[in-house]
């Protein structure tokens, strides 16, 4: 049997290393998509397009942008005098958003009683994420502002006076919440998983497509030999995209690795056989290739989904939480990001990786029947 | 260009779909259905971070404290950790994201006016995460230790002033198209992008698969040209794209309640101006292909993949580093993106769009020349 299964890896991985473009597909291609998504989405949201309308034009007025200038979140694009010129530029999305001063700004600002100094914020909701930033970084700023004028009103004394709790912050795992330590694993995890799967979806397609899978079939081989035997060319090669990748993590991106690499290659080795087993199983459904490959893409956006990226899994609704289990890609970031960030031992991933132990069971299985259940059309 | 000849071509091309109910049902129905799955999986954005405390004090103003932080749906207070080896596991395990300890002399410091110093240990694993609850857990418990400090200072005459200073500084905020900010609103409409992304993976296996089977020969064999066949053949996929177009856009306004204050027949005109150029892309890749797996690895790591980071979904475009902007601005779904939700969310019309509609227009026909071109080097 380990003979059979033998001749047809040798047999697979000739015809895959056969075409050179594959081994560039799988090797510079997930390379540099990721290096570029992650050092483009690395960054915290900076330089959004903002205008400005001071109508103040006072020292205040200054202090206040030049305080705003310092977060670089904003990138003051455009200075007017009119604030209903505002509108067009928010519309047609030039700027993100418009910080109005509006005159008496200073005035209000200096005297201890009567009206507060208003600023306004105009911000265009259509791109939540852009906004939430922008909405961030001018409360803060107006926050920090505005205590500082409180306590040169009040006095340093009164103002410590009334802060009776006094918390002190300690971050772990990510000590600076840099948010590339945790979105890297995450592009990381989904390239290796799409690498994966679209290589073994096709797999079998394709023998079917081009006739030759009944020729297999004829052979003494079983279906579970057939299945193996497909899914170790396309790990072998998911396997050196993922060192490569992780390489470029850790030294390229500065994610951290404090856990036992035994661990992390030996469960790495588990998901990448359960991800190709439902490449696999996507595989044996299809009668063409085109199918395999869009099977592969649906499976590989939703799990993405599921990967924690966008929304963390645990504030998506209960139902979605469930169905959160069956997608490997859950599993695998969870002991991903345990091992590299937080150096966790066997015990800790164990239930993870018992799950993705038990998609495997089920999908393998699976597979053979669906692949038993066609007629060789 | 003769159109009777591309007409056949459309044809046959549109027979090749249909022939095979399977793909031509994925073809559809695959884009509304992950559009379902995003928007479902983004619809409830509730933040309910799990957090734990330690109370070391156990004195009457730690239990009003913990009380305080439990009174929020923001924050989950589940069982007290023991000590801190306990607390180490659950944040190994992932069980709680915080940890707020208490420390032993509390509530004497504060009934006698000293202040009280809290520890606040925080998993940074997923920096938003850790952001919220450090945010909340801070704001909290200083707007707590407020609220003793003031009760602390009515017994004595300082009150009166303070509580007659005004806040410095008023910031009004207005936000448009969604003042609550809501993801349905501003993010649902745009995965429209990133579903519709998925036609064009496959007719670049479409175009591949003839090449594979080597019936693009036979094709050569007879007199179409090259343009006739290459935009014979996306016509019918283009097609097929508006009808999925048209359901993604109806599952995301009637079951996500996505906001859709533009034109239909807009819509319609400019989806199909992203079909052109995205699958005019999809030509010109396939030019270089000969296999269909290579296509499904091109496929994935140039469209959906940068579609997804890099097409300002979910990050801004404008805080992206310029060779990345660069890159993002030749990617279809970018223009499409911004078309979107200019046509979704704000309601716009072609005034305010032409400038993406242009380039997808312009990224199309350039494309599709340079495959034209190409496409007959690589037969002979």
């Amino acid at each position: 049997m380990i003979y059979r299964m033998w001749t047809l890896i040798i047999k697979e991985l000739t015809q895959l290393l056969r075409a050179p473009v594959i081994i560039i597909l799988v090797t510079i291609g997930p390379l540099s998509e990721m290096s570029m998504v992650a050092w483009s989405t690395a960054a915290p949201i900076e330089n959004l397009p903002t205008a400005v309308v001071d109508l103040d034009r006072t020292d205040a007025s200054r202090q206040l942008l030049a305080k705003l200038a310092t977060t670089k979140t904003f990138d003051f694009q455009f200075f007017l005098d009119d604030v209903n010129a505002i509108t067009p530029l928010i519309e047609y999305g030039d700027a993100v958003g418009a910080l109005v001063i509006p005159r008496g700004y200073e005035r209000n600002l200096k005297a201890p009683i009567g009206d507060s100094a208003q600023v306004s914020f105009v911000l265009d909701g259509a791109d939540p994420i852009a906004a939430r930033a922008a909405l961030a970084s001018v409360q803060g700023t107006v926050e920090t502002e505005s205590g500082r004028v409180l306590a040169q009103w009040v006095g340093e004394d009164a103002s410590a006076a009334l802060s009776l709790i006094q918390p002190a912050l300690r971050v772990r795992f990510n000590e600076d919440l840099k948010k590339s330590i945790y979105t890297v694993p995450s592009e990381l995890g989904l390239i290796l998983f799409a690498i994966a799967l679209m290589l073994a979806s096709i797999a079998i397609a394709r023998e079917r497509e081009l006739g030759t899978l009944e020729q297999l079939m004829v052979t003494p081989m079983g279906k579970f030999e057939l299945i193996v035997a497909k899914a170790v060319p396309p790990v072998l090669l998911s396997y050196i995209s993922f060192i490569l990748m992780l390489l470029v993590a850790m030294y390229g991106f500065g994610v951290p690795m404090r856990g036992s690499w035994v661990l992390l290659l030996g469960s790495a080795t588990i998901f990448l056989f359960v991800e190709l087993s439902i490449g696999l199983m996507i595989s044996a459904w299809s009668s063409n290739q085109i199918q395999g490959m869009l099977g592969a893409m649906m499976w590989v956006m939703t799990e993405f989904f599921f990967s924690g990226y966008g929304v963390p899994v645990e504030n998506m609704p209960d139902a979605l939480q469930k169905l959160a289990h069956i997608f490997p890609i859950y599993h695998w970031m969870i002991i991903f990001r345990a091992i590299l960030l937080k150096g966790v031992g066997f015990d800790v991933i164990l239930p993870q990786l018992l799950w993705g132990l038990g998609i495997g069971l089920v999908v393998i299985p699976l597979g053979m029947w669906i692949l038993g259940r066609q007629n060789w059309d | 260009m003769n159109l009777a000849k591309m007409y056949a071509v459309m044809v046959k091309e549109t027979r090749h779909i249909f022939r095979d109910r399977t793909t031509s049902l994925m073809l559809l129905l695959i884009p509304v259905f992950l559009m379902i799955v995003f928007s479902y999986s983004l619809a409830v954005n509730v933040k309910n971070v799990p957090i734990s405390l330690m109370d070391n004090d156990r004195g009457e103003l730690a239990r009003q404290f913990i009380a305080q932080l439990s009174n929020s749906d923001d924050l989950i207070v589940g069982k007290a950790a023991q000590n801190y080896a306990q607390a180490e596991d659950w944040f190994d395990r992932s069980r709680i994201k915080a940890l707020v300890v208490i420390p032993p002399n509390f509530t004497e410091n504060l009934s006698a006016g000293r202040p009280a110093e809290i520890q606040v240990l925080v998993d940074g694993t997923d920096p938003t995460t850790a952001e919220f609850a450090i945010t909340h857990i801070l704001s909290r418990s200083q707007m707590w230790g407020y609220q003793l400090a003031t009760k602390l200072y009515s017994r004595q005459p300082v009150s009166g002033e303070l509580s007659l200073l005004k806040n410095p500084i008023d910031l009004r905020t207005r936000t448009w198209y969604n003042p609550t900010l809501n993801n349905q609103i501003g993010i649902i409409p745009a995965l429209l992008a990133l579903v519709l992304s998925l036609p064009a993976i496959a007719v670049l296996g479409a175009i591949v698969r003839e090449k594979e089977l080597g019936t693009l020969e036979g094709i050569f064999a007879t007199p179409l040209g090259r343009a006739e066949l290459l935009v014979g053949k996306i016509i019918p996929y283009i097609a097929t794209g508006l009808v999925s177009a048209v359901l993604c856009a109806f599952a995301a306004v009637t079951i996500f309640g996505a906001p859709f204050r533009g034109s239909l027949a807009l819509y319609l005109l400019l989806t199909a101006d992203f079909f052109l150029a995205s699958f005019s892309m999809s030509l010109f890749i396939a030019t270089f292909l000969n296999s269909q797996a290579a296509a499904s690895l091109v496929g994935f790591l140039f469209f959906m993949f940068p579609g997804f980071f890099l097409s300002g979904i979910f990050f801004p475009v404008s805080a992206f580093p310029d060779l990345v902007k660069l890159d993002a601005s030749f990617l279809p779904s970018t223009p499409f993106v911004a078309i979107i939700r200019g046509l979704m969310v704000k309601g716009q019309g072609l005034g305010a769009l032409w400038m993406p509609a242009l380039t997808l227009f312009g990224t199309g026909m350039a494309m599709t020349l340079f495959s034209v071109a190409l496409f007959k080097k690589r037969i002979g």
